[in-house]
């Protein structure tokens, strides 16, 4: 876990990340490609924050449908996070495959449930990722998809509250924050996750807005205008105004042809308007569309409570009111 | 693909897969840590020519208790600024895990303490500037904390993320809550005091032995331990033979935060601190056995001793 940059030969640029630049590289002991991440040291402060908490939160979130960190590496003015290289990302891989961008219908179902997967994963522990987009999500010649860029992800305890509403790309960004909502948690990622889900289906972005309110409009012209009865408490967020357009609810069948009515109701769970309604990864999981990678679960283990000096339990039973909110 | 429970989360991170241990572990990569250091001063000694010196090494206890020393020296920092307890507890954690690499003989705790706290800070999302710590610390330099920045973020092999037992005393307060609607007030203050015996708990080992859910039942055992017993055995009504053990991991936990809540003496930190001077600047001893052959007397030879500490060391036993 300490290799000298050295180690590993830098090839062409990947592309700019948050806060850094992605060079592809080769390890020169075992010839294995690496995504290099290179970012550049702050000579006042060191290290930057959002560097810090992505290795954090990368250390701990070992999955297969999350990308992994081999190592960091430090020279002078630059640390190098060696992550495990992906051909592309989900957007020039709708680029390059599909048709006008559009994927085909197994190919999606996979790549949801790896998306719903990794998130399911990153929500257990308690990580919010919080910039779910097609650039984010990385896709590898054997057709699995993983999480990527954890630089805007944070940790989350519980309750949570009072983190900066400045997240998550505006395209992909859930109707509570954009109102301001400050309170918001893993439900955030689900409303990406759906906004992606239609992207596949049809090569173009579901919600591609310009600014905080135009993005607002678009989601209210299509799953029509929030209003107190249909979300209680609406009008006490800090950007809702009484004056928004009314819209009626369009049917997302006639928007979404293409989509099987299975996968358009799992697809309408996630894009509800008002965060409790919105289906967990875990639940989304269970959808009925997945129904083919379902295997029969194994029987709960484990108590709930610590027992041994070895066991964990990160918190006393679990608080189902807290969660997921 | 069916959802783990929180122990097997908590198995696959970090804070359980690198820096969990047995008593028996902790002590013997203490030993280690200090076998190897000595090895290599006793090196760089030679290469140096003080190889005849009767240099005094510290002994794995006593590295031990210089970092605890040093852990409440953390507590003041952080209090200096106003740092939340879990930004705390991680800078604490990030000094103790960094002395189960390195001996306080290769890395003097009063620097290494600094770059913990800035390293932590950051982690947790409460950064502060170089600048706040270099104008509220004296001896401080930028260039200090950041030189030693990375060495620690290495030393800890990049596992920054650290639970504490703030979290689930918090959790088992709503749990308790919840099945004695009626104590509230009692609840309320075992609740309080059960976050003050986890801060304790922070001086003692217990968080590389135990998990942050059996700190949390150990220091809310402390702060009621009737209430504690109620909520247990409504818990466990039907598996007494499981609360038993859990009884004992209870016991062996509330021993650990005793421990950490009891003082370390001055003097032995004094002695232990002098001893460490002599490790790192040998030369000093040539000059002590010369003032000794000249019929200095020991008792001003301490104070010359204390007077060049005040020069090169932080005075921070003082």
């Amino acid at each position: 876990m300490s290799g000298s940059s050295s180690q590993y030969q830098q090839l062409e640029k990947l592309g700019e990340g948050t806060y850094a630049t992605v060079y592809k590289g080769r390890n020169r002991t075992t010839g294995e490609l690496v995504a290099l991440k290179e970012i550049n040291l702050d000579s006042e402060e060191g290290t930057p924050s959002t560097a810090i908490r992505e290795i954090s939160l990368m250390k701990e979130l070992k999955h297969e449908n999350v990308v992994s960190l081999y190592d960091v590496i430090h020279t002078e003015n630059k640390l190098n996070l060696v992550f495990e290289y992906m051909d592309k990302d989900l957007k020039k891989y709708m680029d390059s495959r599909g048709d006008h961008g559009a994927l085909d219908y197994s190919t999606i179902k996979s790549f949801m449930h790896q998306l719903l997967q990794g998130i399911a994963f990153c929500h257990d522990n308690r990580v919010l990722h919080r910039d779910l987009k097609p650039q984010n999500l990385l896709i590898n010649n054997k057709g699995q998809l993983k999480l990527a860029d954890f630089g805007l992800a944070r940790a989350f305890g519980i309750p949570v509250n009072t983190f900066s509403n400045e997240v998550v790309t505006l395209w992909y960004r859930a109707p509570d924050v954009l109102l301001g909502s400050r309170t918001y948690s893993t439900s955030i990622d689900m409303w990406s996750a759906g906004c992606i889900m239609a992207e596949m289906y049809t090569g173009r972005p579901l919600f591609p807005g310009t600014t905080n309110e135009d993005q607002l409009q678009k989601i209210f012209r299509l799953m029509g205008t929030p209003n107190e009865r249909s979300w209680p408490n609406i009008s006490q967020l800090p950007n809702y105004r009484s004056n928004f357009p009314v819209y009626a609810t369009q049917d997302l069948h006639t928007i979404l042809p293409q989509v099987d009515p299975l996968g358009l109701d799992l697809l309408c769970s996630m894009l509800q308007l008002r965060p409790e309604n919105r289906l967990s990864a875990r639940d989304a999981l269970k959808h009925p569309w997945f129904t083919e990678y379902n295997t029969p679960r194994r029987p709960p283990q484990g108590l709930d409570m610590p027992m041994h000096p070895s066991s964990g339990l990160m918190g006393p039973p679990q608080l189902p009111s807290t969660y997921g909110m | 693909m069916a959802a783990s429970t929180d122990d097997d989360l908590y198995r696959q991170g970090s804070q359980y897969r690198l820096w969990s241990f047995t008593a028996t572990e902790l002590s013997s990569i203490r030993e280690k840590v200090n076998a190897h250091a000595i090895a290599k001063i006793k090196r760089d000694h030679a290469t140096n020519g003080f190889d005849d010196l009767p240099v005094e090494f510290l002994t794995a206890e006593e590295e031990r208790d210089l970092v605890l020393y040093y852990c409440g020296k953390m507590q003041d920092m952080a209090g200096l600024f106003k740092l939340p307890s879990y930004v705390k507890a991680t800078a604490i954690a990030y000094l103790k895990r960094f002395y189960l690499r390195y001996s306080v003989m290769e890395y003097h705790p009063k620097n290494i303490l600094h770059a913990c706290l800035f390293l932590a800070a950051k982690a947790e999302n409460h950064f502060i500037s170089i600048d706040s710590f270099t104008q509220l610390l004296t001896k401080v330099t930028p260039e200090s904390i950041l030189e030693l920045e990375f060495t620690v973020a290495q030393a800890l092999s990049f596992t920054l993320m650290v639970h504490h037992a703030f979290n689930p005393i918090h959790g088992y307060f709503l749990d308790i809550q919840a099945i004695f609607a009626s104590r509230v007030d009692q609840i309320g203050a075992a609740h309080d005091a059960a976050r003050r015996f986890a801060n304790d708990s922070l001086f003692s080992d217990a968080a590389f032995i135990f998990t942050p859910p059996q700190i949390a039942l150990g220091a809310l055992a402390m702060a009621n331990d009737a209430l504690i017993k109620d909520y247990l055995g409504v818990k466990f009504e039907k598996k007494p033979e499981l609360l038993e053990q859990l009884n004992t991991v209870i016991k062996k936990v509330r021993s650990y935060i005793e421990e950490g809540a009891r003082e370390l003496a001055k003097e032995r930190v004094v002695a232990i601190d002098k001893k460490l001077y002599f490790v790192r600047n040998p030369g000093k001893l040539n000059k002590r056995k010369a003032d000794d052959n000249n019929g200095n007397m020991l008792n001003g030879d301490a104070k010359k001793i204390k007077t060049e500490k005040a020069e090169d060391e932080v005075p921070a036993l003082s």
